[in-house]
């Protein structure tokens, strides 16, 4: 038999159906059930204390675990993300800082120069007179 | 999906914590925490280096690992302005930075003279360098 004639076979079988009377129907139906049934509990994994913290959650969310999670998701990555902004923007402020102290500390102008508001004022009318 | 939340919570926890052991080993070196080299160019702060916060320290730490490739004079400079720099008060620093980074952006050949314009500043008589900075009133300075 080769792979188109098994084939063939294959199909011919399943366009007749499935002829079940209604005890073996029923059988199913209930073995189906069971192991439904059996699938819901959430499987204990190789972190018990967490899986039980995680369970007593669970718990607390009752019925609304779904929506929950729908929610909780989101808002959290959203927290990830802000905190990732801050701690980046933090960085960037302190490389900037970094950049102009040692740039102040050696620059050829003396510190008392970016702080006497009188050579800040003779600047800006030196630059207005040319 | 509990364990999906699981996860997430676990993620999050993890990630507090580290961010908290990388502040506490990042955010106080203390002095004797310094590699000789730090120590030894930054010998001007070390009386005020308990005094100085975290963010501050790691600042100098960063100039410090600049400093091996200043030039002598720039070393130099460093050196000698290092210690007026940190005393001066929070808002001292931010206002000469603020005033630096209106200063950087003139040309670089308008740059080059300034040195030369500060001398002139200061050879003006007292009398016109105080009328270039009229004393502020309280209610500026409250600001």
């Amino acid at each position: 038999m080769n792979e188109s004639q098994f084939g063939d076979k294959i199909r011919h079988i399943l366009n007749q159906g499935l002829s079940l009377d209604s005890r073996k129907a029923a059988r199913l139906q209930a073995a189906r059930e069971l192991a439904l049934a059996r699938k819901r509990p959430e499987p204990v994994g190789v972190l018990a204390s967490a899986g039980v913290w995680a369970g007593n959650m669970a718990g607390d969310f009752g019925g609304w675990t779904g929506l929950s999670l729908r929610l909780l998701v989101p808002v959290a990555m959203l927290l990830i993300g802000f905190g990732a902004i801050y701690t980046w923007q933090q960085n960037q402020r302190a490389a900037e800082v970094e950049e102009i102290d040692a740039q102040l500390l050696t620059g050829d102008l003396p510190i008392d120069a970016y702080l006497d508001r009188g050579f800040q004022n003779y600047l800006k009318t030196r630059a207005a007179e040319e | 999906m509990r364990r999906a939340l699981l996860v997430l919570a676990l993620c999050l926890a993890a990630g507090a914590a580290g961010a908290q052991t990388s502040k506490v080993k990042g955010g106080k070196p203390a002095w004797a925490e310094l590699t000789v080299e730090q120590q030894h160019t930054l010998a001007p702060l070390k009386a005020d280096w308990e005094s100085l916060d975290p963010d501050r320290r790691r600042k100098w730490i960063g100039i410090a690992k600049r400093y091996p490739g200043m030039k002598p004079q720039e070393q130099e400079r460093v050196q000698r302005r290092m210690q007026a720099w940190a005393k001066l008060t929070p808002e001292q620093r931010r206002q000469a930075r603020e005033n630096y980074k209106r200063i950087a952006k003139v040309p670089p050949e308008e740059r080059g003279k300034l040195g030369e314009q500060w001398a002139e500043y200061q050879a003006l008589p007292p009398s016109e360098r105080q009328n270039l900075a009229p004393p502020q009133t309280p209610a500026r300075k409250k600001k």
